[in-house]
């Protein structure tokens, strides 16, 4: 997977999962259960440098087949006031 | 099987830090459910409160079920909109919150005056607060001492110790 594909990945599971928006890069990184105060940095990474692992496609790819992620959707994503998450 | 829908109060239990001295803000803090907190790194969420009349909205929305935004839950029209007016006349300062009872964290609660900019930066809430919880005093006390060298000039506050805690 490279980084083009990861960032499409974000886009049509914002669209499967009813975001209306392509889901935030520290989304993406939750989903994954990337840990750290900002999981998406390392998406950001990822996408940056086309550095994407086997296990990270086989999960997002089993997710854009429709698997959903373990932890339930609202763990995910959370609208909180001062914040983009 | 946490239910969501539910009233907040029902899946997220809060506890209130009362500001012990003049200036100093009540905290509303919440206990976050496993699974969210799991995901955010975070076990806690804190509303920072200066008034009775915040304390009455905050109160009311923490009795109904979060709004939701598509499937997810939108704090920010919830409780957070009880609490989220940028708090402009405030002195700088750190101060460290005692727990109201066992189970509960350490708060350390940071006040400074912040460009715009630098509030969004930092995440700061009403446009001045920062926060962060600790499960002892020891290490509540090891934070404010590396806070110190980053807020120069800001006083600490710290719990009368006399008072119970």
């Amino acid at each position: 997977m490279t980084g083009d594909e990861l960032r499409d990945a974000r886009r049509r599971l914002g669209e499967m999962w009813g975001l209306g928006r392509p889901l935030r890069m520290s989304e993406m990184g939750r989903a994954l259960r990337l840990q750290g105060r900002d999981p998406g940095a390392t998406v950001r990474d990822w996408e940056r440098k086309d550095a994407i692992s086997g296990p990270v496609s086989v999960a997002v790819d089993l997710m854009l087949a429709g698997t959903m992620p373990p932890d339930p959707i609202e763990a995910i994503v959370l609208y909180e006031s001062g914040s983009a998450t | 099987m946490i239910d969501l829908s539910a009233p907040l109060q029902d899946w997220m239990p809060t506890a209130w830090y009362g500001g012990y001295l003049s200036g100093l803000p009540d905290l509303c803090v919440g206990r976050w459910p496993d699974a969210i907190a799991r995901a955010h790194g975070q076990r806690w969420k804190a509303w920072i409160v200066t008034n009775a009349t915040e304390t009455k909205r905050l109160t009311a929305a923490l009795a109904q079920p979060v709004p939701r935004k598509g499937p997810a839950l939108d704090f920010a029209a919830g409780p957070d909109a009880a609490v989220r007016k940028p708090v402009r006349q405030a002195d700088d300062f750190v101060a460290l919150y005692a727990p109201p009872a066992e189970g509960w964290p350490w708060i350390t609660l940071v006040s400074l005056t912040l460009s715009p900019a630098a509030a969004a930066e930092l995440g700061a809430a009403r446009g001045r607060y920062t926060w962060d919880a600790d499960d002892t005093e020891a290490a509540a006390l090891d934070r404010i001492a590396r806070l110190r060298s980053m807020t120069p000039g800001a006083p600490v506050h710290l719990p009368d110790r006399s008072a119970g805690h």
